[in-house]
């Protein structure tokens, strides 16, 4: 993180979690040098601080074996609370066998017991901390506001990981919802925007994050890109039934390039079924990329 | 009052224990004389009674956690071989482990209170 703004923000807040006073002293005199240190002496505890905190813990330091609520139970539930989720956990203990199984369960990292020295328990807090909030900054700027679908940016950024050489069958579509416009002369742009954002939610459901990836390309463009399907076209016409009830006039179209080159850039993908979805003159939904 | 030679002729490894502490020296004491008051002690002696195994790994389990943090190595070392067995509930006669635990945490209590 630039230097600047790492000196002018005031200290994180960090949470330990050890039913053992001796080892909650030390690590909040180990971690004090760096951070604002708050302990909680079981895991009851620790989740109401954690759920009425006026600011978010940056990091939880959790020992795992701790009388009525473990740390695998705190565990699980951090990692199944929409905003918990988020905060980074380093699970304390001795146990190998339960590294593994703390890592499974969503902890960042695992600190030994006995602890090493603090200097390398600094250096570890800082990184995962470094992680954690470079990963929520991404978060933050990587989806659109409105559909909540990626920018395109990173939308082909994500999309130019997939491996050359998989053997699964990939289709690009280019989405295009047409008569927002007269919504936005007659009833305003949040009309319009309520429409592109159902849309996007339909899209969603049709294409859902275990199948494809889907962005925002321009105010009323979507890419999605997934696996190959045998019938699109049915998808398109759920998506239609669901827009004609939100509103009538708007339709959808659909280009789509089917089993995509893999070793044409993937930005082609979309050049070639944005230009199927505009060559659509008549009621069709969808019309395929020929090559 | 307990001191780093006390705690040397003890045999603890107190420059071990004292790079934990960011060779802190106030803190590492302190750390130290809250060691008389740990609950788990007797958490382990009267689950050993009672053949509790399931409490008494627990408590053995923390008390490995506390001591190695501390490197009071002889002490730690004990705990060891108390709580090995008592991960995979053996039943044996714990009597002679936890009668030596007690008695070093009887000495550290008292150099703690001279």
């Amino acid at each position: 993180m630039n230097s600047f703004i790492q000196s002018s923000r005031k200290l994180r807040k960090v949470l330990v979690v050890d039913d053992e006073p001796i080892n909650r002293e030390l690590l909040q005199a180990i971690l004090a040098l760096n951070y604002d240190v708050d302990a909680a002496e079981n895991g009851s505890i620790a989740m109401e601080k954690l759920r009425t905190a006026e600011e978010p813990y940056s990091l939880i330091l959790l020992d795992l074996l701790m009388p009525q609520k473990s740390g695998f139970q705190v565990l699980e539930e951090c990692k199944s609370d929409e905003t918990l989720k988020k905060i980074p956990i380093i699970v304390m203990t001795s146990e190998k066998s339960a590294e593994v199984r703390s890592i499974r369960l969503g902890a960042s990292d695992f600190i030994p017991k006995p602890y090493r020295m603090p200097e390398v328990i600094l250096a570890r807090c800082e990184r995962i901390v470094e992680l954690s909030e470079e990963r929520a900054l991404i978060r933050s700027i990587e989806k659109d506001k409105l559909t909540d679908l990626y920018k395109r940016d990173f939308f082909f950024a994500y999309l130019s990981r997939l491996p050359k050489d998989s053997r699964t069958p990939i289709d690009a579509f280019a989405v295009k919802i047409d008569g927002c416009h007269h919504l936005s002369d007659s009833r305003g742009t949040h009309s319009k925007d309520v429409v592109i954002k159902k849309a996007a939610q339909f899209l969603l459901k049709e294409f859902p994050e275990n199948r494809g990836l889907a962005c925002r390309a321009d105010e009323t463009v979507f890419f999605v890109c997934g696996r190959h399907i045998n019938d699109p076209a049915a998808a398109f016409e759920n998506i239609q039934r669901e827009l004609d009830a939100l509103s009538a006039g708007v339709r959808i179209r659909a280009g789509i390039y089917s089993r995509v080159n893999k070793a044409e850039p993937c930005e082609l993908w979309f050049d070639c079924a944005a230009a199927a979805c505009g060559s659509i003159m008549d009621n069709s939904q969808i019309t395929a990329f020929f090559k | 009052m307990v001191t780093i030679e006390k705690l040397n002729a003890f045999g603890a490894d107190t420059s071990e224990g004292l790079a934990r502490c960011y060779n802190n020296e106030t803190l590492y004491l302190r750390l130290i004389n809250m060691l008389p008051k740990e609950k788990n002690f007797d958490k382990l002696q009267t689950a050993l009674q009672e053949n509790d195994l399931d409490a008494a790994f627990e408590a053995a389990h923390a008390l490995k956690g506390v001591t190695g943090n501390l490197s009071l190595t002889p002490m730690y070392n004990v705990v060891v071989e108390i709580t090995e067995p008592l991960r995979s509930r053996t039943q044996m006669d714990y009597t002679p482990l936890i009668t030596e635990l007690l008695k070093m945490r009887d000495e550290i209590a008292a150099m703690c209170a001279e």
